[in-house]
């Protein structure tokens, strides 16, 4: 029997026991693959890994209380024996009328998240790819001096999902990534900065040249950075720093943060949040997208939604519970970060739609602004609808970057935030779950010395 | 079969892993038992069991790491994975030690093991914790609570004859508050953790841990904008330690050190901070979160002094690093699991107590911010630049804490910053944390007696109230 028949059988046999113990409602998730992470630092093969693995993670309702075990230990009797004890636990849970699973039903077909090809080529093909990332950033001029390395990584999977109701789903997924951290030195001072590329599939990489350069344009441009004079100013945050704000907007439309009182955006619902300019979406179906897949961890078909309207809020996030609760229905955003933890509500590819106009353009209408290409630790808080970040960039000044910024922090009521986006670039790439292309906030407060 | 390899077997596996040369292998069982436990609405929503096991290889040839890993232990695979790391290396042999098992040093207590503790009695804690939050005042709107406790079980054998295991028991009770009013919100969040037996929740009433979440939720929901710019900062003892994990600590991780990434790489023996700034690594203390009998790559914790008076003395070392720069492991090798490569990592990282009173620390200023409890940090190890988020903060007026002020993070750089600390209270303190780097999670305290830093930038939005 091949593995595909073995797991299948496997799934179906514990949600039958877990039935036969006594729970009401029973959903297997199995999710099992292989991995290789590559770390190259100055040519050596500073570490390599290459691993499968596997799990089980099965949810059960006994009358609507819930219990989870998960595992990597497929012994016949050792699954027995937890799926006894979750079936158990759950009589100590408290009951709750929403708490069931969702009912079968036809999935969707989404082209390009598998990538068979990341199986047949070799190795050494792979490891080559973080080597030469390695040493092409040594080709970027006297300034990179040093580096954090190179590491190309992948993973091929197979999910699989069955549940009491008859609910049965099996996809496929990979992924490919590099990055490269090269260290810019110059009288004493150091500067990281990273780059990277990932994706479905290998051929949808970027050129290895391009990681290089661009990793190595944000270490020279870094490099130095003083804090700046505590203000307010216009601050244009780059397409890899601009997610972080998106992020928190995910959270605050998570629908269990909404009705747990647990989101500035609670209240908001069919309400102005954002400028016209801001048209956010979550779409689980994108070919490709690094957050698709045809069904969600529970088994409930991704869709394509507006979260963000021209800056009106248009829709929570829902998985079967949360959806029911809202008497609604799931818009089929449960995530599975791993077999090991249930699944929870999350974004899937949650993005800012791209604007028509170039960043530099955006950035030669400001006469003094920050150019925000990273922030750092702090962020949104999605409760109090704060936001406050150390961020580093670069310092406009007459529509032209002058010189570097770094220790100083970045904040702004996040409504503020996205009624203050007054410019949206065209440079969006949907290389991440949550992102944006470059954007301009029209104030901010700087804070520095 | 779990952890019980004979050490035929281990023996085996390492010659395996050798039998294409290379300088140096090890392998790595690991057993973990996770029981956790989750309350809201004042219900309790889920209650979960986890198992995770597996094990992994590694040989390292030079400067160069291979690792494999499996999470089925029956004969084949385990040899398979051994098969996988070996591989053509430089032609240098090496001859497997004669394993020799030892124990490893006893840094936990457990009176009332965490399985013979029925989910019941677990259950009821979350439900204490629960109710005190909510008792605290009626503008706690939501209560959330967390519980988890694990049992790690580890097993390291390696090609220099070395051979132990490790019990690491770990419980957290974790509550976060939300009180809401009007269209004012703010949450509050406290946790205890340890690693040692169920006995902890006798020591550690849940109630307090509930009414702490609940306090510092209330008494934000009437804060102010923080200031924004530079001024004197006062840091609270235990969870200050924050500063000195992000602002010190992680530039002292032997891999940064060996690649020359960290500001601190070139500057042993040197005056790097203010002479009043002693700071350790401790992994031995007794229950502590961070503690370890040995670390994940079998080499018993210590003591090691980072910073001596402002002076930098020693570095954080795991094997690997510590063999490439001719030094010894200081016990800091630690991986998430099975799964993850070991790397240089802190335990119990905290500053050691100064002379000043702690009352002082606020008298003796003008104008500032009191810092009563952080959030997470992040560090840039190139540049020395930290962040980090405060969750409740005061005004400091004329030597008195004035208003709560909210929403603000603070930013510096780790020399810079840890060189205008001019006041260390006396008595120390630490806290329970996580720490993340290269994608792995471990279980860490943070330390710091409460002190005062004479300038550094705050990022709020407010105005300058001084």
């Amino acid at each position: 029997m091949n593995g595909d028949a073995k797991y299948r059988e496997l799934a179906e046999r514990i949600v039958e026991q877990a039935v036969k113990a006594g729970a009401t409602e029973a959903e297997a998730f199995l999710q099992w693959g292989e991995r290789v992470n590559v770390q190259i630092n100055r040519g050596r093969v500073e570490n390599l890994t290459c691993a499968g693995s596997k799990g089980i993670g099965l949810r059960v309702f006994v009358h609507g209380r819930l219990a989870f075990m998960s595992s990597s230990d497929f012994d016949e009797h050792i699954l027995a024996g937890l799926v006894h004890e979750a079936v158990s636990l759950a009589s100590e849970a408290s009951p709750e009328p929403y708490n069931v699973l969702p009912d079968p039903g036809p999935a969707g077909e989404i082209s390009g998240l598998d990538d068979p090809e990341l199986s047949t080529i070799p190795l050494e093909k792979k490891i080559d790819c973080a080597r030469k990332l390695d040493a092409l950033i040594f080709e970027q001029g006297p300034e990179i001096q040093n580096t954090e390395g190179a590491v190309y990584s992948d993973g091929r999977f197979e999910n699989l999902i069955v549940n009491s109701r008859g609910l049965a789903h099996r996809w496929k997924e990979s992924f490919a990534s590099t990055v490269v951290s090269p260290v810019a030195g110059k009288d004493g001072q150091k500067q990281v900065a990273h780059s990277w590329s990932s994706a479905r599939r290998f051929r949808d990489l970027k050129p290895l040249e391009e990681i290089a350069a661009e990793a190595c344009r944000r270490a020279r441009m870094l490099l130095g950075g003083e804090a700046v004079p505590t203000q307010k100013v216009p601050v244009v945050m780059d397409f890899r720093a601009g997610a972080t704000l998106f992020e928190g907007l995910a959270y605050a439309v998570n629908g269990e943060s909404v009705y747990r009182d647990r989101s500035f955006l609670a209240d908001k619902l069919g309400k102005r949040i954002g400028s016209d300019l801001v048209n956010v979406v979550d779409d689980g179906t994108l070919p490709g997208g690094m957050g698709s897949s045809p069904v969600d961890g529970e088994g409930v078909p991704t869709s394509r939604k507006y979260v963000v309207r021209r800056g009106v809020l248009a829709s929570f996030l829902y998985d079967t519970y949360t959806a029911r609760k809202a008497n609604t229905t799931s818009t089929g955003n449960a995530a599975r970060n791993s077999y090991a933890s249930r699944p929870v509500i999350g974004g899937l590819n949650f993005y800012l739609e791209a604007g028509d106009r170039t960043p530099e353009d955006i950035i030669s209408e400001i006469d003094k602004g920050f150019y925000v290409f990273r922030t750092m630790g702090g962020g949104p808080d999605a409760v109090t609808g704060d936001f406050s970040a150390g961020a580093a960039g670069v310092w406009i000044e007459g529509g032209k970057l002058t010189r570097p910024v770094a220790k100083v922090t970045i904040a702004a009521g996040m409504l503020d935030m996205l009624a203050g986006i007054d410019a949206v670039a065209n440079d969006l790439i949907l290389d991440s779950p949550t992102a944006t292309p470059t954007y301009r906030i029209r104030e901010m407060m700087v804070s520095g010395v | 079969m779990s952890l019980d390899l004979s050490k035929e077997t281990l023996t085996a596996l390492l010659e395996i892993a050798l039998s294409k040369g290379g300088d140096f292998a090890d392998v790595f069982v690991e057993h973990t038992r996770t029981t956790s436990i989750g309350l809201g609405e004042d219900k309790i929503k889920s209650m979960s069991v986890s198992l995770r096991q597996g094990l992994g290889v590694r040989v390292i040839d030079g400067d160069e790491v291979r690792l494999a890993f499996t999470d089925e232990l029956n004969e084949k695979k385990i040899v398979d994975t051994a098969r996988a790391v070996a591989a053509a290396g430089g032609g240098h042999t090496t001859v497997v030690g004669d394993l020799c098992a030892e124990s490893a040093p006893d840094r936990f207590t457990v009176d009332v093991p965490l399985y013979d503790v029925e989910a019941s009695r677990k259950a009821d804690l979350l439900r204490r914790a629960n109710q005190a939050a909510r008792d605290y005042d009626p503008r706690v709107t939501e209560v959330g609570v967390s519980y988890y406790d694990q049992e790690r079980s580890i097993a390291v054998a390696n090609s220099e004859g070395c051979w132990v295991r490790d019990r690491q028991p770990l419980n957290l009770l974790a509550v976060s508050a939300v009180a809401v009013d009007g269209s004012r919100r703010q949450t509050g969040y406290e946790r205890v953790s340890e690693r040692r037996g169920y006995e902890l929740f006798e020591d550690v009433q849940p109630e307090s841990i509930g009414r702490e979440a609940a306090r510092e939720a209330i008494s934000m929901l009437g804060a102010g904008d923080a200031p924004a710019g530079e001024m004197t900062v006062v840091m609270p003892r235990g969870w200050g330690g924050v500063l000195l994990h992000e602002a010190v600590g992680h530039g002292f991780e032997g891999d940064f050190v060996r690649k020359g990434t960290s500001f601190f790489a070139d500057k042993l023996g040197k005056q790097v901070v203010s002479p009043l700034v002693t700071v350790v690594d401790d992994g031995t203390l007794l229950n502590h979160r961070g503690s370890l009998g040995v670390d994940d790559e079998g080499t018993p914790t210590r003591r090691t002094v980072l910073i001596e008076n402002g002076i930098c003395r020693s570095f954080l070392f795991d094997l690997h690093n510590a063999r490439l720069m001719d030094v010894q492991s200081t016990g800091n090798g630690r991986r998430e699991s099975f799964r993850h490569p070991p790397l240089p990592r802190m335990t119990n990282t905290f500053m050691v107590g100064g002379d000043a009173s702690a009352d002082d620390l606020v008298r003796e200023t003008r104008y500032g911010l009191e810092v009563r409890k952080l959030g997470g940090g992040q560090v840039d190890i190139t540049s020395g630049n930290f962040v980090f988020k405060v969750n409740e903060a005061y005004l400091i007026e004329n030597g008195q804490t004035t208003r709560a002020v909210k929403g603000a993070t603070l930013i510096g750089k780790g020399p810079e910053i840890m060189t205008r600390v001019d006041m260390v209270a006396s008595r120390e303190g630490c806290a329970a944390g996580s720490c993340g780097k290269g994608g792995q999670m471990v279980p860490v305290c943070v330390g710091e007696p409460g002190l005062r830093i004479s300038a550094m930038t705050v990022g709020g939005t407010g105005l300058d109230y001084s």
